[in-house]
């Protein structure tokens, strides 16, 4: 059974149109101008239960739209939408206790309590008894390592820490989908890689499904298995990760930091993307090079200071989609 | 997920009531949390009210007008409804922030009421704040008065449970003002009205019997009356003041129609909740 099925889903929105200047403001105050923006335009997919997917698209795609309907917080123009067996605008209580959310940008946790406190309000708000909440607690702290962490006020926790703490907050009352928008924003490498396996581990050992946000494609091929791509409210790819990271995603980032100011840097497949006194980026294409060839290439030519390997932003793989004919 | 059968659970309805106090609690321990923003607050609470105290006291000394109380009464009075200002955290400004930012989306999505929710919080903070403002401030203010009102620890107290559920009352109000922020995109336009009708009916600057007839019988049929003047009136010593059961009335009758206006108003703008942010 799925555990989301979209059917012909569209969404518009009226906005009010102002031309610039005192004329138009007065215009517009006395008889405004509306005009209807579709944001999704008769989307159809479904999840299948314990499925994780990546839900990518540049900005004003109709991704975060999308969500909100999926989550009850919109209303759709027309379509039909089925989450977990619910109606998500019609039951969106009975909803919520079977979706979890976890949003980079935005945190569920007090500030100036320990991040215990809020686990402690966020189960009695799903309505966890005493042992069960005990017992999911102590199994998510041993799994996201936050054992020193819990009676520690959120404000005076790293990034990093913070986000472990997010993502057990949003894992807490165990649901069976879990929207994840931009989890790994603004964290470092390693950080973000932690992350990224705590989410799919504790994701497989549930049985959670996911829809995973993202402009990091690290986040969508260490988390997910399936993506589909919107852009202008419509669904311009649904594939597995390995295909679209056969077909797009032949890249990666090295950025190297030289003890020596320069090096001259030669290699097929390897583009030089930013140079600088102790500093050089490459853009690596995967399919004819190896990561770990450029690398020993580079320790051959100068002693580094720091290497770190990425991938690449997300806008780059949608150039390279649209490039190839797909978008 | 194992929960609690709702079979053991005494109603729903109690069960709904414990969130909302768990969600007052932790309020309470984070407003706790911040000390200098709560200290600062009170120094200034406590400024307003002094000034306030030395404005009546020159009233009564130069005999501007024929008060009908003792003036340290009506210092009393005038300090108990600027703590009343203080009193309360600014609700609408969370409510606003929220819509502004597109957070509101994420908190609708709890399997709890988002209005009760900010609202719970609120009278957390607020009995934070009562925490101080009930004991240090009062010392402060009997301490430069130098006596009690005429009415004395009874009527003292009378007033202070009474302004705290008048306090309730306003966090209501506040919700409706930021709760307009779904509708006019920002909340202040909403309640600066509405405080600007709390500070004149609800007789801030002074006693509303000092009025003219036409104006205090106007704001007898407002919910601001029994916010403001109606608690801090028990301080006043004079024999045309309402009881105790009469205050509670009007609070009851008050509390049973702005929590139907807030349900009813919550729900009208959230259906046409256009998120903001994506």
């Amino acid at each position: 059974m799925s555990a989301i099925s979209v059917q012909n889903l569209s969404k518009s929105f009226r906005i009010k149109k102002q031309t610039p200047g005192f004329s138009g403001t007065l215009k517009s105050f006395f008889k405004p101008d509306w005009q209807d923006v579709t944001a999704l335009d008769n989307i159809s997919f479904s999840i299948e239960r314990g499925e994780r997917v990546a839900f990518i698209g540049p900005n004003g795609a109709g991704k975060s739209t999308t969500i909100k309907i999926l989550s009850g917080i919109l209303n759709p123009s027309q379509g039909e939408v089925n989450v977990a067996g619910l109606t998500p605008w019609e039951e969106r209580q009975r909803l919520s206790y079977e979706i979890g959310t976890v949003f980079g940008q935005r945190s569920q946790l007090w500030y100036h309590l320990p991040a215990r406190d809020s686990f402690t309000l966020l189960a009695s708000a799903y309505g966890l008894d005493k042992d069960t909440y005990a017992s999911r607690l102590s199994q998510l702290t041993d799994a996201f390592d936050i054992a020193d962490l819990l009676d520690k006020p959120v404000r005076q926790m790293s990034l990093g820490q913070r986000m472990r703490c997010e993502v057990v907050a949003s894992f807490l009352h165990k649901p069976a989908i879990l929207f994840l928008d931009e989890p790994t924003v603004g964290l470092d490498v390693s950080a973000k890689s932690v992350i990224r396996d705590l989410v799919y581990e504790t994701s497989i050992e549930d049985g959670t499904t996911i829809l995973l946000t993202s402009h990091d494609t690290g986040d969508m091929e260490r988390v997910c298995d399936r993506v589909i791509l919107i852009d202008e409210g419509q669904i311009v790819i649904d594939a597995p990760v390995s295909k679209l990271r056969s077909s797009y995603i032949s890249r990666k980032i090295i950025t190297l930091h030289m003890s020596v100011s320069d090096i001259s840097f030669e290699m097929q497949g390897v583009e030089i993307a930013e140079k600088a006194p102790h500093k050089m980026v490459l853009n690596v294409d995967t399919s004819q090079q190896n990561v770990s060839t450029v690398i020993e290439k580079a320790l051959l030519l100068a002693s580094m200071r720091d290497i770190s390997i990425e991938d690449p932003p997300m806008e780059d793989v949608l150039r390279s989609i649209y490039k190839n004919g797909q978008g | 997920m194992v929960r609690d059968n709702p079979q053991k659970m005494k109603s729903d309805y109690l069960k709904k009531l414990y969130v909302l106090y768990v969600f007052a609690k932790t309020s309470f321990d984070d407003h706790m949390g911040h000390r200098l923003r709560l200290f600062f607050r009170f120094v200034m609470c406590v400024f307003f009210m002094f000034v306030f105290i030395e404005f009546w006291r020159l009233i009564a000394r130069e005999n501007f007008i024929d008060l009908p109380f003792p003036i340290d009464d009506v210092c009393w009075y005038a300090c108990l409804t600027q703590m009343m200002l203080f009193l309360s955290p600014r609700l609408f400004i969370s409510i606003d922030q929220d819509v502004r930012s597109g957070d509101i989306s994420y908190l609708l999505i709890r399997p709890i009421s988002y209005i009760a929710m900010r609202v719970s919080e609120g009278i957390g903070a607020m009995s934070a704040n009562a925490l101080l403002y009930y004991t240090a401030g009062i010392a402060c203010v009997g301490f430069y008065i130098g006596d009690l009102p005429s009415t004395g620890w009874v009527g003292l107290g009378t007033a202070l449970l009474f302004l705290y559920l008048g306090s309730i009352l306003h966090l209501m109000y506040q919700a409706i003002s930021g709760i307009t922020a779904l509708w006019l995109q920002q909340a202040e336009a909403f309640y600066r009205i509405y405080q600007k009708i709390l500070i004149v009916l609800g007789g801030l600057y002074m006693p509303i019997p000092l009025y003219p007839d036409w104006l205090y019988t106007l704001s007898k049929f407002t919910p601001v009356y029994v916010m403001m003047y109606g608690p801090a009136q028990f301080v006043l010593g004079w024999d045309n003041g309402e009881s105790s059961a009469e205050i509670l009335g009007l609070l009851l009758f008050w509390f049973a129609v702005t929590i139907f206006l807030l349900g009813w108003f919550y729900r009208a703008c959230v259906s046409r909740l256009e998120v903001n942010g994506g």
